[in-house]
């Protein structure tokens, strides 16, 4: 039986080609490509199949999901699969059909993947700085500092939320994230203002 | 609004698109646009008068065909940016910054194994500087903006990248054009003027690329 072997990638031996017991197929003819169908159909869209274009972006649809599942909280998925949707479509004229398609598809979807990351976490910064300036704000700046020993009476003079942190994070054991999701705030922003009052805390000791 | 409902949406804004055209001739196009734009500019520009003797200098020599090199390499990469996968060449986009820095290195080489005559690096007295940046800029003006617009026919996922080799490509049309007008072959001139403009333009057309690119 005739070995297959893919003409762009030519993952076989020169032997295997010379010897004749080599099949030279192209990407797209490749029986082995668990993803020919999914370019069958999409070049059957290209050429104005709409069915088969639908076909191609409902099983696009699945395989996105499982990638973003790995990197996204439930929530944002699907926004970012319909974003990238539409950035497959917009940029269909860019693919021609005959090379493999879903390393178009998935350049895409990282471009697209990493521009809502970027906003999420410019966003995310935006509001740790809100909340910190809400925090610091909410502090008595007046207030004299004592030498106390007792941890609680410490946290006494804590801003709420970040003593409703620490207690969360070094009293009852919880990670950040999970003290994020109990409190409605970004993991980052936890770590931010336990940070914040443990200086604080470290600066009433003198140390 | 529900993801069954989008795709409804997009199949019904007709599918039937025809691919964009082939590398190679985009390639070919503007090969040739940019051959008549940079002799339209060397007929205004001129020629140096001592051109033949420094064509048959090997560091002359080499330095014109390392500035074709940044052109050729600058255009390949700007057509490979407007295909989300690059065409699967990814390794494209990687030659016009090898090209550029091969470029630097010659000229710092040069300066290195410095001759003893000193007029080979120090610019001659009261010749001109910032005139030399503005020129390639102003050179590079018009075939950055035609490949800008060309990229933007494409989807790049690399804006940034596609902007630095449209903006690269085009000042490296006004670099060679000068170079083989202007008759100035001190090494810190050629550094100073000449390829850290050609880099800052990079940069600006990066930048520009960012905005410019976005689809």
């Amino acid at each position: 039986m005739a070995v297959v072997c893919l003409k762009m990638t030519r993952k076989c031996s020169l032997t295997q080609v010379f010897s004749g017991t080599v099949q030279m197929v192209t990407p797209t003819e490749n029986p082995m490509d668990k993803y020919a169908e999914r370019a069958a159909l999409f070049r059957a869209g290209l050429a104005g199949d709409g069915v088969a274009y639908g076909q191609f972006l409902q099983k696009t649809t699945l395989i996105l999901r499982r990638m973003l599942g790995k990197k996204l909280p439930p929530l944002d998925i699907e926004d970012v699969v319909q974003d990238i949707l539409i950035s497959l479509h917009k940029a269909r004229h860019t693919h021609d059909g005959q090379r493999p398609l879903m390393p178009w598809v998935f350049a895409i979807a990282r471009f697209r993947l990493n521009d809502y990351l970027r906003k999420a976490y410019s966003r995310a910064g935006h509001e740790v700085y809100v909340a910190n300036i809400e925090e610091n704000a909410a502090a008595d700046v007046t207030e004299t500092y004592r030498e106390d020993e007792s941890i609680g009476e410490l946290l006494q003079d804590l801003p709420e939320r970040q003593k409703r942190i620490l207690r969360l994070l070094y009293l009852e054991g919880h990670t950040a994230k999970e003290a994020g999701r109990l409190l409605d705030m970004g993991e980052s922003a936890i770590k931010v203002a336990a940070h914040r009052a443990i200086k604080k805390i470290r600066e009433r000791l003198g140390g | 609004m529900n993801t069954q409902d989008l795709i409804a949406q997009l199949i019904q804004k007709a599918p039937q698109k025809t691919p964009l055209r082939g590398p190679v001739w985009l390639a070919a196009q503007l090969v040739l646009v940019l051959a008549a734009y940079g002799l339209t500019a060397q007929f205004f520009l001129g020629l140096r008068p001592d051109i033949v003797a420094q064509l048959s200098r090997l560091a002359f020599s080499a330095e014109i065909v390392l500035l074709v090199l940044l052109i050729f390499s600058s255009l390949a990469a700007a057509i490979m940016a407007m295909y989300p996968d690059a065409l699967q060449k990814a390794y494209v986009l990687k030659i016009p910054y090898v090209v550029f820095t091969l470029l630097a290195g010659f000229i710092f080489l040069q300066w290195a194994v410095m001759p003893p005559d000193a007029g080979a690096v120090l610019p001659v007295t009261g010749s001109h500087g910032m005139e030399c940046a503005l020129c390639i800029g102003a050179v590079a003006l018009i075939p950055a903006a035609l490949l800008f617009f060309l990229i933007r026919q494409g989807a790049s996922v690399a804006p940034l990248q596609a902007g630095s080799f449209a903006v690269l490509a085009a000042a490296g049309v006004g670099g060679l054009t000068l170079r083989l007008a202007e008759a100035n072959d001190s090494l810190l001139h050629l550094a100073v003027w000449h390829y850290v403009p050609t880099l800052i333009f990079a940069i600006i057309g990066a930048v520009a690329g960012k905005w410019l690119l976005k689809w």
